[in-house]
């Protein structure tokens, strides 16, 4: 197999399962476009050296990615006091609520919430891949939880007291 | 936290598939590329840049260093003279005019050509690796020999070369007894016409270009001798001795007066030059003091060096007459001088009244190796002309290995972006 062949089978097979990881991580259409091509640019540049394990270095690149853009829309960020108000309770379904509820929150807080509880990755490991301490990982979890709580208060059975 | 984990997958399900560009493999390609040619460039310009300083530190051609190429009519004396670094020796004498020599601390016989600053590692036959000496005119070069002094005859001597020529010629030191003699000090005259020399207790004169040699030998060690342009050799023994050209040494008769000795009140005295008119001799010390020595008109003379300059004194070793009256000296100064440690000095001759009397430093970064300087490259000094007294000629190359650390930094980082590129390569 090339290394073209190679990534483009390794793109079809894994592309709809990055691309629900990039919306959770960005929680917008657009966004989660980008960001999966933006990886997917980087595994292709460096194809030579992570061929054997693709997927692990173009979720690294995604987690990275999007705090890293967020830093740049940084200063067009809602501000704080409207963050934390409760989401409208006009949404029909937990799922929307939760959509919703989760765009609010910070790249990182919904990085690691994504890595925690959709990737089901432990603490070290979710430390280990964003380059950070595991008692950052277990404050910003438990910060994103509350914050859920906040945000949508219907929410509260889904996301547990405070852990 | 399950509800919350099922529900994370419930929002992923429903997303929709999103669209993947085709060009996605031919950007990452390009971009590689263009990685991949910006370090090839950095790693070209980082080797070109060290490689660029080292021949630029290393070259022998002073023009190429010199920021406007210029080359001084006639010649100057630079206004910064260093201690060089090894330079390649070179082995044809012919460099032409020069307007400073020494030898270096790492032993090369260094001469600096007067048109343009570069400093030569002269390959001088036989040198002891001991005096150099220039004439003041900077065409000829006067080196201690030990080796052959004639035809299969090795010996003591001293041998001269015309710099613009190239031609040599060698005469023996030896003393009454026919046994050979290192001369210890060497004294032009100011018309660069005579030489004389001296060693233990023999004082030498030659006539520049005759290929003779006339030794005296005298009753005690002499310390300094000099030589005026009618060939009259002054010396120290005991009592200053004058030795005329055809004649025998006599007490020394300056200006008509017969020296009234009381003793040698200056023992730190190690070195004369001869004034054009042989009427005064600046003399040289090597410890700080605080007044330049001259013999004039029949006494010596101490004259004193500007306690706002030099508050502890300084060793004020005279390398030659710019006029009858001005001396150009190497000065060393200790610290807490006005200017500290060597530096070249152009200043009035007690043979003028103290009123008139001036002291100019004309060059301040000076080596301390002891110098030789062709005093007559100085410009006139009548106000007449626009002249600087030196001229800034570029550094050459000093004593360090800053190039050696920037060859060798620029290899460490190609040999670690090599093993980070095998690294990555092997381990992905």
């Amino acid at each position: 197999m090339t290394d073209r062949s190679g990534f483009d089978a390794f793109v079809r097979a894994r592309g709809p399962a990055l691309a629900r990881t990039a919306y959770l991580l960005t929680g917008d259409h657009h966004l989660a476009e980008d960001l999966v091509q933006a990886a997917l640019v980087q595994a292709a540049k460096h194809w030579e050296r992570i061929e054997t394990s693709p997927e692990a270095y173009v979720r690294r690149t995604m987690y990275h990615q999007n705090i890293s853009w967020w830093r740049r829309r940084k200063l067009v960020e809602t501000p704080l006091e409207s963050y934390d108000a409760p989401v409208p309770a006009a949404d029909p379904t937990i799922r929307l609520t939760l959509e919703q509820a989760l765009r609010r929150l910070t790249p990182r807080q919904r990085t690691v919430l994504v890595l925690r509880y959709f990737e089901d990755l432990t603490e070290v490991q979710t430390a280990a891949e964003l380059g950070i301490s595991s008692g950052a990982v277990k404050s910003m979890s438990r910060d994103a939880l509350r914050r859920l709580r906040a945000l949508a208060p219907e929410l509260a059975d889904l996301v547990g007291a405070d852990t | 936290m399950t509800d919350l984990r099922t529900s994370l997958h419930r929002v992923a399900d429903a997303v929709d598939p999103l669209p993947v560009n085709d060009d996605l493999w031919q950007r990452g390609v390009a971009a590689r590329r263009r990685g991949q040619a910006l370090v090839v460039a950095a790693v070209v310009a980082i080797i070109a840049s060290v490689t660029w300083s080292a021949v630029l530190l290393g070259s022998d051609d002073r023009e190429a260093r010199t920021a406007s190429g210029e080359v001084v009519e006639g010649g100057a004396i630079p206004s910064r003279i260093v201690d060089p670094a090894d330079l390649e020796p070179e082995s044809d004498l012919a460099v032409g005019r020069a307007s400073v020599a020494f030898a270096s601390s790492g032993g090369q016989a260094i001469v600096v050509t007067a048109a343009d600053g570069s400093y030569h590692a002269l390959e001088l036959p036989d040198w002891d690796g001991e005096l150099v000496a220039l004439s003041p005119d900077g065409s000829r070069l006067a080196w201690t020999v030990d080796g052959e002094v004639a035809p299969g005859l090795p010996g003591r001597g001293l041998a001269i070369v015309d710099l613009v020529t190239g031609e040599e010629t060698v005469h023996a030191t030896a003393g009454a007894d026919g046994d050979f003699l290192t001369a210890q000090q060497v004294s032009w005259a100011s018309g660069s016409q005579w030489l004389t020399w001296s060693g233990g207790a023999t004082v030498g004169r030659i006539p520049v270009g005759s290929g003779e040699t006339e030794t005296y030998g005298s009753q005690a060690d002499i310390v300094w001798t000099a030589i005026d342009d009618d060939g009259t050799v002054t010396f120290d023994e005991g009592p200053p001795q004058q030795w005329p050209v055809g004649g025998t040494p006599r007490s020394a008769d300056i200006d008509g007066n017969q020296l009234a000795w009381g003793g040698n009140p200056y023992e730190r005295i190690d070195g004369a030059v001869s004034s054009p008119t042989g009427n005064t001799f600046a003399l040289s010390t090597s410890e700080p003091f605080p007044a330049a020595d001259f013999l004039t008109s029949s006494r010596f003379e101490e004259r004193p060096l500007a306690t706002d300059l030099y508050p502890d004194g300084a060793a004020v070793r005279p390398l030659g007459w710019a006029t009858d009256t001005l001396v150009l000296a190497q000065v060393d100064a200790p610290e807490g001088s006005y200017v500290e440690g060597s530096h070249l000095a152009l200043f009035t001759a007690p043979n003028t009244p103290e009123q008139q009397w001036t002291y100019r430093v004309v060059a301040r970064e000076v080596t301390h190796q002891p110098l030789s300087v062709a005093v007559d490259l100085l410009p006139d000094l009548d106000d007449t002309s626009s002249q600087q007294l030196t001229y800034d000629f570029p550094a050459p190359p000093e004593r360090d290995i800053s190039w050696i650390i920037g060859l060798g930094v620029a290899a460490a980082i190609a040999v670690l972006m090599a093993v980070r590129w095998l690294w990555r390569r092997l381990l992905g």
